[in-house]
């Protein structure tokens, strides 16, 4: 209800001053509304009102209606009616796309937003084959709608706060409130509460605003565009943040093993999902240590592999000018630029880059004798395994970690790669997402774990 | 201008470490196409008593497509007064790092036997380099016609020597494998001694041989064992599921083909008797050859006549072990082992061994006559 409900003048003033702060905008909209006896004022910054809905709602009741108080009272009784607490949110609101109706000395604050972005977008980041193909929207309001739709349980709560000291963006918090960790829902609205930037674009700006450390490796948040996956989350007790115009969700807390599963895995059957992420854990590993053992077992300790492997290897780097670790360097930063140039080109051009880079660049590398055939071979599975890691946010982490490895097995060979491993074991071992461990195995039973988490 | 130079400080120094890193490298780094590998060593005796050292290396040169021209061997050969100069000296040929990660078999010239061994494999146990699972063999004329050998069945890029070990390639119950680490531990311990295959090559190098064996009891003339001798220890050392047994009885002969075998000994010494070795052997098998129709329902015939036959066998293997007081099989260290230890078992042990009668007991079940009615 309007809490400004003075004079004729105190609203003339307000309505002035709206209009000052907002001008020189060309798609501010002053309108009074006259007929009879009957008068309103309408203000409110076209571009983002739904003008259809305008004309339908307060335009066409106001000349229909007996008198203005029936019309007075028709507007109030309106769901899109919003309260107004002081005159810098009109103003905010206004911005959003509402609109200011000044009737019979009232300020009337009505939300008809025009939002453009509201279709659902097919999934695109982590496509599956069963499972729902369509992932969100850029609206907020549609997304918590699609998950309201998935997830029909009164303990599901919205809550919502702006975001951004200049772009005012909402965000949601949705948790479960049955099953939700309440230390990590405490701690994550405090941070949201503490943190001031200045735009937030992305849910996954929030994963770094939300790390307490400023340079961090791992996310600690885990990114998604699946509607199922965000269902699922809530269900075991997460707590999802939705951004207003960001068509992805972060799950809070994450652990490792969260990022190495894939939707398909509770679609499947049992032999299939488990042969498929032994697979994929069979992937993180080849993508992690190929190229560091390439260098161990090339240049430091021939003698663990066969002879036969050995003399394949020797043969096949006959010519070549500089040494394993180089090789594989320069094998790898172009791999990576090929997998980034796929990724910032227009679609229509990247089926031709992969082909010129991936096809060509190495058939050439092996003729010009600048790189062995094996090395190839190696790349070629590195780069495939890598894409074998189901959420993105953690192939581009191990992206990084292997050129780590590589590094430790320039340095001291097969011993150097196990002792980069335990390093990086030990790394994620004292990683916290939210206070919860991030290296935490899950060997307690389902229920077990569920029946902790809801008291 | 203070405040850029030190904000550019950290920046700088990481980028300058990071390149530097670029031609940087640990200090055992060394690129494969940088070494050559040395497959096998042989090392063979010579007369000159100043030099009595031949060491042969046989190198491995991988080429660029193993496929086509496969791999091509080159030798290394070199007197010296210890092996570890004769190493050296021979570095000084190549123009690679001589790497021995991969040197999987030793074979010792015929004439270096009735040297110290444990003077000639130290170097082999004490180098980090050489792994301890290499084999050892025997090599008959002596190391170097061995290694030089290249049997006409060897393919690019594995070493025939290996392919007679690993039960990769061939296996055989006539031939005996000694790993390194296993040829030490026989030799310095009491109550078992060493058994090495003798590789044979042909005189016209193409061929390698390997069916017999050799004894190296401590303090003792090597001992030869013919190919029968060898396949039996073999089965007696449980060192081979498959084996054949050929039974002659009248006009009758036939072969059985052994699938599974299985040996288990006890020393028996009970005060009032005679010390006595008892051997429990049994197999499986099938009839695999015969020159006459087999009758099914004799089987249990068969298999009699069969226990016998290896019963015999056996016997005259283990009788001739007792004689020449060579122990391979172990049965010093099991009496060592399963006896109240005191600082004479050793030699009670020694003078057990030559009064000790065996009782074999040998169980052959033939389970069928083969696919043939």
């Amino acid at each position: 209800m309007s809490l400004i409900k003075n004079n004729k003048g105190n609203i003339r003033k307000t309505l002035d001053w709206l209009s000052e702060e907002i001008k020189p905008s060309f798609d501010l909209v002053y309108k009074p509304l006259h007929i009879d006896d009957k008068h309103a004022e309408l203000l409110y910054i076209k571009t983002v009102v739904d003008g259809a809905q305008l004309q339908q709602l307060v335009i066409k009741p106001f000349f229909e209606l007996g008198n203005d108080r029936h019309v007075e009272a028709y507007l109030n009784s309106l769901p899109n009616l919003q309260d107004i607490e002081a005159k810098e949110q009109i103003l905010l609101e206004l911005t959003k796309g509402s609109v200011i109706v000044a009737i019979r000395n009232q300020l009337l604050l009505l939300d008809l937003k025009r939002v453009k972005s509201d279709s659902v977008l097919e999934t695109m980041i982590e496509p599956t084959i069963q499972g729902p193909q369509l992932s969100l929207s850029e609206d907020i309001a549609t997304n918590i709608n699609l998950i309201r739709q998935r997830y029909h349980k009164p303990s599901l709560k919205v809550e919502t706060m702006d975001i951004g000291e200049k772009t005012h963006l909402t965000l949601a918090i949705l948790y479960d409130e049955e099953v939700v960790l309440n230390e990590v829902l405490d701690s994550i609205k405090n941070k949201l509460k503490s943190i001031k930037p200045q735009t937030v674009q992305s849910t996954m700006e929030l994963n770094r605003l939300l790390n307490d450390k400023k340079r961090s490796l791992m996310p600690i948040m885990m990114m998604t565009e699946r509607t199922d996956r965000v269902v699922y989350n809530l269900a075991g007790g997460k707590v999802i943040l939705l951004l207003d115009g960001s068509h992805t969700t972060v799950l809070a807390p994450a652990v490792f093993f969260d990022f190495m599963s894939s939707m398909d895995d509770k679609y499947g059957s049992y032999w299939i999902t488990k042969f498929l992420k032994l697979l994929r854990y069979f992937g993180l590993f080849a993508c992690l240590i190929l190229p560091g053992l390439y260098v161990a077992a090339t240049s430091y300790n021939p003698e663990v592999f066969r002879v036969e492997l050995a003399l394949s290897v020797a043969g096949s780097r006959i010519g070549v000018p500089y040494p394993s670790f180089i090789e594989v360097l320069f094998l790898l930063v172009f791999m990576e630029l090929l997998t980034e140039a796929s990724i910032r080109l227009p679609k229509a051009v990247t089926g031709t880059a992969t082909t010129v880079g991936g096809l060509i660049l190495g058939q050439a590398a092996t003729e010009a004798a600048l790189a062995s055939n094996i090395m190839i071979i190696i790349v070629g599975a590195v780069a495939i395994s890598t894409f074998v890691i189901p959420i993105n946010e953690m192939s581009f982490a191990i992206r990084v970690v292997r050129f780590i490895l590589l590094a430790f097995s320039s340095f001291a060979g097969l011993a150097g790669l196990l002792f980069g491993l335990i390093g990086l074991l030990m790394y994620l071992a004292q990683l916290d997402s939210f206070g919860e461990p991030y290296f935490k195995i899950y060997l307690q039973s389902k229920r077990t774990e569920t029946e902790r988490t809801s008291t | 201008m203070k405040i850029s130079v030190h904000r550019l400080g950290r920046p700088f120094t990481a980028t300058v470490l990071a390149l530097s890193l670029m031609i940087q490298s640990g200090c055992g780094f060394k690129d494969i196409d940088k070494r050559i590998f040395v497959l096998s060593v042989g090392i063979d005796h010579t007369d000159n008593e100043e030099k009595p050292y031949k060491i042969i290396l046989k190198l491995a040169v991988p080429s660029g497509s193993l496929k086509q021209s496969g791999t091509e061997y080159t030798y290394l050969t070199k007197e010296s007064e210890s092996i570890a100069s004769a190493i050296r000296l021979l570095k000084t040929q190549v123009d690679k790092e001589i790497d021995f990660g991969h040197a999987k078999v030793i074979v010792l010239g015929k004439e270096i036997l009735h040297h110290d061994l444990t003077e000639v494999l130290d170097i082999f146990v004490r180098r980090r380099d050489i792994q301890r699972i290499s084999w050892v063999a025997v090599g008959k004329p002596n190391a170097e016609s061995v290694l030089k050998a290249e049997p006409s069945s060897e393919m690019a890029g594995s070493h025939a020597l290996f392919n007679l070990f690993d039960q990769n390639g061939v296996e055989s119950s006539y031939i005996v494998t000694t790993f390194l680490f296993d040829l030490r531990r026989r030799m310095l311990e009491t109550g078992i001694d060493p058994i090495l295959p003798v590789l044979s090559a042909s005189k016209d190098k193409k061929k390698i041989i390997v069916n017999s064996s050799i004894l190296l009891a401590k303090n003792k003339d090597p001992l030869k064992l013919n190919p029968k001798e060898t396949k039996i220890y073999n089965l007696l050392a449980n060192n081979v599921q498959r084996t054949d047994l050929t039974v002659k009885r009248d006009d009758l002969q036939y072969t059985v083909s052994i699938d599974t075998a299985k040996t288990s000994f006890k020393i028996i010494t009970n005060p009032k008797q005679k010390p006595v070795i008892k051997m429990d052997i049994s197999m499986e098998g099938i009839i695999e050859e015969s020159n006459q129709g087999m009758n099914i329902n004799a089987l249990k015939t068969f298999s009699k006549q069969a226990s016998e036959e290896a019963n015999k066998d056996i016997t005259a293997l283990l009788s001739k072990l007792q004689e020449n007081e060579v122990d391979p099989l172990g049965f010093g260290v099991r009496y060592k082992a399963t006896r109240l230890h005191s600082k004479d078992t050793d030699k009670e042990w020694l003078r057990l061994y030559p009064n000790m009668s065996f009782d074999v007991n040998v169980k052959v079940s033939i389970m069928s006559t083969g696919i043939i009615e």
